[in-house]
């Protein structure tokens, strides 16, 4: 089994720190800095044991990028500025525009998917202990996935219940959509109910308390870890500044 | 201090009925009192009210006295039925899980850790440590749910239907843990409809019945007796066994009232 990477070891901050600030660098950043920007994200997210956030990323920008192109830089103003090329015009300035903003799009979902791998829910709960009113907001995201779940499991289960019972859910469209209605009504009934008997659950576990939590396995934060977290903070404000100064 | 009902009458919101209806009844530290009910008799609602979670949660009407023995948040453990709807969700393993509510409460860390390890010894779910709650079965997730309340120690226990899923060996422990519980002088209030059971622990029975309480006593009384059956609840298979008995020899005095409602009574009574 391999080591864990840099992010996934390092203090649960530390990830979302470097997936905040990347994000918002790369709104704040002008062109040529946000094409630079993709590549130092891409290198730190490979370096820091999420290489698969890159692959994900670029599967995820790749048709977005392509409309970017053909939008701006075949389409767009290339009747007049356009450098020919294989029957058709491409504009230089639209194709850079749709690299910039494709690389925008890929800096940030590179950012957010690096944050979503390599933090673990219960290690940011821990890590979140401390601070009551953070972890009410972390613990009621958790509880929301955790809902999702419950809704989609309940769902499988109340298709095969119907199915059971002679439901047939395949066949022309009119029968499909006849289909939803036993299968909706229950669904949504239980939802009702689930929501209802889970808040009283959660409440007798002590979810909704405001006491100051205690971690069970407290993380320690290391002093590189927190210059990573400065040094977000410092680049995120360093842009900010220059973007209202010019 | 006791956990005493005074009077109280709960009536859920947009309900015709009351769930409870002017009851009255104490449970006493070191006793275990079982809430033997008919269907929809408001047993799961006095729970409720004891943890005081409603009406504070659930909204609605209440009336009357409900006297804790500690104040403050969770001064009492509440196992509720089905347990699964108390699973927290988010914790990522069975020790978190077991550990969730005493770290909520802030408790100090090496306590809590201890706790857990010995409410997971308890039930018989070490191997389960390491489990994600969300892959358990049911009777494993009852296990999970009781150990967590378990490891609250704390002095009001409030326990519904608490033998649903287990197997034997788990209702073994069950029993054991709930004499262990009453012996450090905790006050456990059980509802629960499965005689087998609660008759060889609990020491106090209050029978519930459309929101009202028929009976507040012994358990041998009640379960020896015709009123299991005028209720409709029944009583043990011993007593269900005596019954059917007595009515095929109605005049032979070894099946005279009052009845053998355990295994121990009957060997007792029929053993010679």
């Amino acid at each position: 089994m391999s080591a864990p990477g840099y992010f996934a070891a390092a203090h649960p901050f530390t990830p979302i720190a470097f997936s905040a600030a990347t994000a918002g660098l790369a709104l704040l950043l002008p062109g040529d800095g946000v094409l630079l920007l993709a590549v130092l994200t891409a290198i730190a997210v490979t370096a820091g044991g999420a290489a698969r956030a890159i692959r994900h990323g670029v599967l995820l920008v790749l048709p977005l990028a392509f409309f970017l192109v053909l939008l701006h830089g075949v389409l767009g103003d290339a009747s007049t500025a356009g450098v020919p090329i294989l029957g058709t015009a491409i504009d230089p300035a639209g194709l850079r525009y749709a690299a910039v903003q494709g690389a925008r799009l890929l800096t940030m979902i590179l950012a957010t998917l690096t944050a979503a791998y390599t933090t673990d829910p219960a290690r940011l709960l821990d890590a979140v202990s401390g601070r009551p009113a953070l972890w009410r907001v972390v613990s009621l995201l958790l509880v929301t996935r955790d809902t999702v779940r419950r809704f989609r499991d309940r769902a499988g289960e109340i298709v095969d219940a119907q199915r059971a019972r002679g439901l047939r859910l395949r066949g022309s469209p009119w029968r499909k959509v006849r289909a939803l209605r036993p299968l909706l009504f229950p669904l949504l009934l239980s939802a009702l109910v689930d929501s209802e008997t889970r808040a009283i659950g959660l409440e007798s576990r002590g979810l909704l308390t405001m006491r100051q939590r205690t971690p069970l396995a407290p993380r320690l934060d290391r002093w590189h870890d927190r210059l990573v977290r400065y040094a977000a903070l410092a680049a995120v404000l360093a842009a900010l500044a220059w973007r209202i100064a010019r | 201090m006791t956990l005493a009902f005074d009077d109280v009458s709960f009536r859920y919101p947009g309900a015709a009925a009351p769930a409870l209806d002017h009851v009255s009844w104490q449970c006493e530290p070191g006793s275990i009192t079982w809430l033997y009910h008919t269907p929809g008799a408001g047993a799961s609602t006095a729970l409720l009210l004891a943890a005081g979670i409603a009406p504070r949660r659930t909204g609605g009407t209440f009336h009357g006295t409900v006297q804790v023995p500690h104040s403050g948040e969770h001064a009492g453990a509440l196992l509720l039925s089905p347990a699964a709807t108390q699973l927290s969700g988010i914790a990522a393993t069975v020790r978190e899980e077991v550990a969730f509510t005493p770290a909520a409460l802030g408790r100090p860390r090496a306590a809590i850790l201890e706790a857990v390890d010995q409410a997971l010894a308890a039930f018989g779910i070490e191997s389960l440590a390491g489990r994600d709650p969300a892959t358990l079965s049911g009777g494993e997730t009852q296990r999970v749910l009781l150990a967590a309340a378990w490891a609250l120690q704390a002095p009001l226990l409030l326990l519904d239907a608490p033998e649903n899923a287990l197997d034997q060996d788990g209702r073994d422990r069950l029993q054991a843990l709930l004499r262990q519980e009453a012996a450090r002088g905790a006050i456990v209030l059980i509802a629960d409809t499965d005689p087998e059971v609660m008759a060889e622990v609990a020491d106090h029975l209050v029978v519930l019945d459309q929101g009202r309480v028929v009976y507040d006593g012994a358990p041998d009384f009640f379960l020896a007796g015709d009123a299991p059956w005028t209720l409709g609840i029944g009583s043990t298979m011993v007593a269900e066994l005596a019954r059917a008995a007595q009515a095929l020899a109605p005049d032979d005095p070894r099946f005279a009232a009052p009845s053998p409602w355990t295994i121990d009574g009957a060997l007792a009574r029929w053993g010679a």
